[in-house]
């Protein structure tokens, strides 16, 4: 038994990097989705349940922000916990993340002590 | 200013280059000449706008790109395709944007990214693109890597 994991992110290399990163930590995984930006991972949690949502906010087609005030809007999404990923490390910003319902923001680039933190301060009892 | 931008430039892309890619930079040893581009070489730049507005922009061989995608992908060289080479250079230079915005604590800056551009250009086109841009060099893994500032 492991967690289900959406990455979200418009750079391959960033998406790689995180799932090879939570392999690294020794998560236990089920299942590692991937999407290239806040719509496609809209799409994609229609059809399947997550545990938790790793995402970029600058993104085309639909930023990590916009994506964020999707889930939080959906009955069935809003309690899927949001962790931002971002190379953007203004205090702006991440109150911005904040407010529109993030449960952390880390800043690349990200460590597998960073994640395992992350996981399991939120998915202990997932 | 340039001069410490640049500077600033040059300490952020080491420090990405050896915490995210696992590659040591260090200043080429040509006695002052300006160091010999590859050809192609790929020109990436990221812009940026609001509390500071301008951009950077580093000119990388393809070799350089690809042995830093097989070490973020954890595969070898001969394995990465062009496609995955320039995303990972444009990964990379987004990280070390946002680095250089926020360098030395100022996380005040309220910044907008734009997103990572790439283009494959012959030497001489590279060279004439930087040309009267503040601008620096590494080398890495033996190949150059040219940093530079757009205003």
């Amino acid at each position: 038994m492991g967690y289900t994991i959406l990455i979200v992110d418009d750079s391959l290399t960033a998406r790689t990097f995180i799932a090879r990163t939570l392999q690294m930590a020794g998560i236990p995984l089920n299942q590692i989705y991937q999407a290239r930006n806040g719509r496609e991972a809209l799409d994609l949690l229609e059809r399947e349940w997550v545990d938790l949502v790793f995402a970029d906010i600058n993104m085309p087609v639909m930023n990590g922000t916009e994506m964020v005030r999707c889930m939080r809007a959906a009955d069935l999404l809003k309690s899927i916990p949001v962790i931002i990923v971002s190379t953007d490390r203004s205090a702006h910003r991440m109150a911005e993340m904040k407010e529109a319902g993030v449960q952390a923001y880390l800043t690349k680039p990200i460590t597998p002590e960073d994640l395992k933190t992350i996981v399991e301060r939120f998915l202990k009892n997932a | 200013m340039s001069a410490d931008n640049i500077n600033t430039l040059v300490e952020v892309t080491i420090e990405v280059l050896e915490g995210y890619a696992f590659m040591l930079g260090d200043p080429p040893k040509t006695g002052g000449k300006p160091v010999v581009l590859a050809d192609p070489s790929w020109i990436v730049t990221i812009s940026f706008a609001g509390s500071r507005v301008g951009g950077i922009g580093m000119v990388v061989s393809p070799p350089i790109a690809r042995q830093a995608a097989a070490n973020l992908y954890a595969r070898e060289p001969a394995e990465i395709s062009n496609d995955q080479a320039q995303d990972a250079v444009k990964e990379l230079l987004n990280i070390v944007c946002g680095h250089y915005i926020h360098k030395d604590g100022a996380n005040e800056a309220v910044i907008d990214f734009g997103v990572p551009a790439l283009q494959s250009v012959a030497r001489e086109d590279a060279a004439r693109y930087v040309n009267g841009k503040p601008q620096a060099a590494l080398v890495v893994e033996g190949h150059p890597l040219l940093l530079f500032i757009e205003d």
